[in-house]
């Protein structure tokens, strides 16, 4: 071997990419030369150092952006979230003080007004569950989302902010508390059901993996059969996952 | 046993018009495809966006795949070709940028992981440097850890060439950081 023809091999000796055979004649070659050991000294701490250099991270968000963008395609009559400004979050006290002076001034009169003024309310105080279902984190996420099940009057909003909460929110307690209460409403509500089942695709973390093909199982949801069987052979998955997921195949048709 | 499924299996899926499957593609791959475009352009937002548009395109493009590519090969296909549009559209193609605020993320709290930091950031200047066919290959090889057979056959070129020019790629880094080093 010439020593331009090791010098060149040198990466993949490195890498352990050669067969046994150029290996062997590489190293017996570096062995009685000295420039080519040099050669591979030098390259090996340098590919050493440069295979070190950390992953970068992406900016916070972007997932969560895509994973948006790939919804509103996948539903094409899906309502969208009213996206509400930051300051919502400030005037979430003001709204709630509204809400609790506006039922306590007009309780009892019983009119219509009284009524739609009730409701508007409602509206509103729904409107600040979202926002903080949008904007909130950590425990005061999982408040935002217990309220969103006592405010629930399943409108598609909401829904689809419980849904983007389970599919995007980065800590696991949280996407639990969202699947938790769209698991009450999975039995009477077809966009809960479709909404769970394609979770099932975007679920990476083992225990909200397992509790949604519990939910979906037990509910009965035929659909989900598919993408159960998906997680089921998809490479990485884990294995107390892929057993759960098998046994309680068993239990839907 | 039914076999598992991998990025080529994802995409058939894909194809089959089951786009949540790119979810899975993009969870896979996006970290990969970002770190290829920070290094290569030095902006992070710019990355950001071509990162997404990359994905875009193959939720678009999904219904052209054919069982017979590697989607390897395939995304970095499409994250050179928008890298390329990206360079014509601000008519600076693959030119060397000028340094902005490195990417690396400070969370060096002693004077070893100081310099440690120090040095992947002169590692990334010394790539800014290369010639843009350089630093691509080095990429390729090194980051994403293609073969060059695999690089040959995602730019085009055959497996000696780029064997060779990758080793020259290699050790024109190297000078260009030890120069930097002794600066």
């Amino acid at each position: 071997m010439k020593c331009e023809e090791v010098k060149i091999n040198i990466p993949e000796l490195i890498d352990g990419k050669l067969d046994a055979v150029t290996g062997a004649k590489m190293e017996q070659h570096i062995k009685g030369c000295a420039s080519c050991r040099e050669e591979y000294n030098d390259l090996s701490s340098f590919l050493k150092f440069t295979d070190s250099l950390p992953e970068i991270e992406p900016p916070s968000g972007m997932k969560e952006e895509f994973m948006m963008m790939l919804e509103e395609q996948t539903s094409s009559q899906n309502p969208r979230l009213i996206i509400l400004p930051s300051w919502t979050k400030a005037a979430a006290v003001v709204v709630l003080a509204l809400g609790t002076f506006a039922a306590g001034y007009f309780s009892g009169s019983g009119n219509g007004q009284n009524a739609q003024l009730t409701a508007e309310v409602q509206s509103l105080k729904q409107q600040v569950v979202l926002a903080g279902l949008k904007d909130y984190s950590g425990p005061q996420k999982i408040e935002a989302v217990y309220s969103a099940a006592e405010y629930s009057t399943q409108s598609a909003d909401l829904v689809d902010a419980l849904m983007y909460t389970l599919n995007s929110d980065k800590n696991i307690n949280v996407r639990l508390a969202a699947l938790n209460v769209l698991s009450g409403m999975v039995s009477d509500n077809q966009q809960v059901k479709s909404g769970l089942v394609q979770s099932l695709l975007v679920q990476d973390n083992p225990l909200v993996q397992i509790s949604l093909i519990q939910v979906l199982t037990e509910s009965g949801v035929n659909e989900a059969k598919d993408n159960i069987e998906f997680i089921k052979n998809q490479a990485g998955t884990d294995p107390n996952v892929k057993d759960f997921a098998q046994d309680m195949m068993k239990t839907i048709i | 046993m039914i076999e598992t499924l991998n990025d080529e299996r994802l995409m058939e899926q894909l194809a089959s018009g089951k786009k949540m499957a790119a979810g899975i593609l993009y969870d896979r791959n996006y970290k990969k495809v970002f770190g290829y475009f920070v290094r290569m352009t030095k902006d992070s937002d710019v990355s950001r966006d071509l990162t997404q548009n990359v994905f875009l395109k193959i939720l678009k493009y999904s219904q052209s795949w054919k069982p017979d590519k590697v989607f390897a090969y395939w995304l970095f296909r499409i994250a050179r070709n928008e890298l390329v549009d990206y360079y014509r559209g601000t008519k600076k193609f693959f030119a060397v940028e000028e340094d902005r605020e490195l990417v690396i993320k400070d969370s060096t709290d002693s004077v070893k992981e100081m310099e440690i930091k120090e040095s992947y950031d002169i590692l990334i200047e010394a790539m800014g440097q290369l010639q843009p066919g350089d630093r691509e290959l080095i990429e390729l090889n090194r980051f994403q850890g293609f073969s060059y057979k695999e690089i040959a056959g995602t730019i085009s070129s055959n497996e000696n060439a780029v064997k060779v020019r990758t080793f020259r790629a290699i050790q024109k880094l190297k000078e260009i950081y030890s120069k930097i080093l002794i600066e």
